[in-house]
């Protein structure tokens, strides 16, 4: 894994953060960024951004908490209670069954979490499709989930597009090409 | 029958569980995850009910109610850091560091011969480990206490043989006497000793300390051999800051100075100890993985 060492402005390395969405933020970021030297080590995993795992978790988990509340019709705090306890089923059942079954088809040897990280938010997509037929409230948040991928789908294609410079300016801060 | 050993607090099963955890949660619901576990170790009654002494000690005049939900922050943490540990060893992803006593860090780099690193159970001192040893050129011995259950012990030797850097190697403090010459030979080579000054394990030779207010027992080795081989002990602590951010924080040196009174040579050391450790432990008591007393008698 690499490192960077003595610049605190490495913390917006594209490639530190995993949703296309924070790449290209991270990127304009960048861009604006002084090096500032400072008594840091940073490492540079795709995964790696507080910000951004905080958000996502956060999204992910009201998510799951609305579409558990439409679906069985529970209050609010035991559908927060159960979205958690969901996400520990799904996360075992995808360990246990889906990302073996993957691997053994396509050899591909995918990290396990990688699946599961597909698995998880597909079954949100569905459930927040099935929250947009709702007349209630709901269907905004439903509404809003898609939206949020669907612009994260146009991010990586821009991410995509500038994958040259992001590069550019990834090496000058000592990161790795973003995508890597 | 010995089959429900692994589900107890120290069986090889948690160490399964932890592995299969990490590599297949995504990263985006870790936390909540890792919330939900640490609240199930508040079942470890004797883990919890050495965590909540503690903190009765650490935080004088701290509810026992509050103390209770204290005890869940320090799973939590424990939880993410040895989540941090287990992912470095399998994915090898690194956290990212900043560091308290830089001047101290470098200082420690440069010696010419060896030195101590005396440190406590708190943050992932694995973690700092490796990343010292890969940082540096020095080779440091790193001696830890072995893991109660075998099972879970072969597990650990097993993935430590499997992951550890080449400069790195991990002695255990069972075997006293023979350690201790071991060590002496290390420092006298110039390499760098660890070791975790802040709980004492069957079969170790202990000194009498006062922490927190409290009597204490504190390992006498780091102290003997610094005494033996002349070298400084510096104190240093990885101190967790948040999700896959650790601060390390280096203390000044600490001379055991050869007098004619060797017993007070030790105490001024110990009492220097101390304090860095109070001073460290105090405002990060959330990060102090010490599940045991450290004190026989209850915080006054």
């Amino acid at each position: 894994m690499k490192m960077v060492q003595g610049n605190a402005a490495a913390r917006w390395l594209p490639s530190r953060h995993n949703f296309a969405l924070f790449r290209l933020l991270a990127y304009l970021r960048l861009r604006a960024a002084r090096p500032t030297p400072s008594a840091v080590i940073l490492g540079v995993d795709r995964h790696q951004s507080n910000t951004e795992t905080w958000l996502v978790t956060a999204w992910v988990v009201a998510m799951g908490t609305i579409i558990i509340n439409t679906v069985l019709a529970v209050p609010l705090v035991l559908s927060f209670v159960l979205a958690i306890f969901a996400f520990q089923v799904a996360l075992i059942a995808s360990g246990l069954t889906l990302a073996p079954l993957w691997n053994a088809v396509t050899r591909l040897e995918t990290p396990g979490f990688k699946v599961s990280s597909f698995a998880i938010m597909a079954l949100l997509a569905a459930g927040a499709a099935y929250c947009t037929t709702s007349p209630t409230w709901v269907r905004f948040a439903g509404w809003q989930f898609l939206a949020m991928l669907a612009l994260n789908a146009v991010a990586a294609v821009i991410v995509f597009l500038l994958r040259g410079p992001i590069a550019q300016l990834e090496a000058t801060v000592g990161g790795v090409p973003s995508g890597a | 029958m010995t089959w429900f050993r692994r589900f107890l607090p120290h069986g090889v099963f948690w160490r399964h569980l932890l592995r299969f955890g990490v590599l297949n949660t995504p990263l985006w619901v870790e936390g909540p995850i890792m919330a939900c576990w640490a609240a199930l170790f508040l079942f470890w009654r004797s883990g919890r009910r050495g965590v909540m002494r503690n903190l009765s000690a650490i935080i004088p005049g701290s509810w026992p109610v509050t103390n209770f939900f204290r005890t869940w922050r320090v799973m939590y943490n424990f939880a993410w850091t040895i989540a941090d540990n287990v992912r470095f060893k399998e994915l090898r992803v690194t956290p990212d560091w900043e560091f308290a006593g830089r001047e101290q860090f470098e200082r420690l780099q440069s010696e010419s011969g060896g030195a101590i690193i005396l440190t406590a159970h708190m943050g992932s001192y694995d973690l700092g480990a490796q990343l010292f040893a890969e940082s540096s050129r020095r080779q440091i011995v790193m001696v830890r206490a072995p893991e109660v259950d075998p099972q879970t012990r072969q597990y650990e030797q097993e993935q430590q043989g499997r992951t550890r850097a080449e400069s790195l190697k991990v002695d255990f403090s069972t075997r006293a006497s023979d350690l201790a010459l071991d060590l002496l030979d290390a420092v006298r080579r110039g390499e760098l000793v660890a070791i975790q000054g802040d709980r004492v394990t069957p079969g170790i030779s202990t000194v009498a300390a006062t922490l927190f207010g409290q009597p204490a027992r504190l390992p006498s080795g780091p102290f003997a051999l610094a005494l033996a081989a002349r070298v400084p002990i510096y104190p240093l602590f990885i101190v967790r800051r948040g999700r896959r951010r650790y601060r390390l924080v280096v203390g000044k040196p600490i001379e055991v100075v050869r007098t004619r009174d060797r017993a007070e040579s030790f105490n001024r050391a110990v009492g220097e100890w101390t304090r860095e450790l109070e001073s460290v432990i105090r405002p990060s008591w959330f990060q102090w993985f010490a599940f045991e007393p450290f004190s026989p008698e209850p915080a006054r």
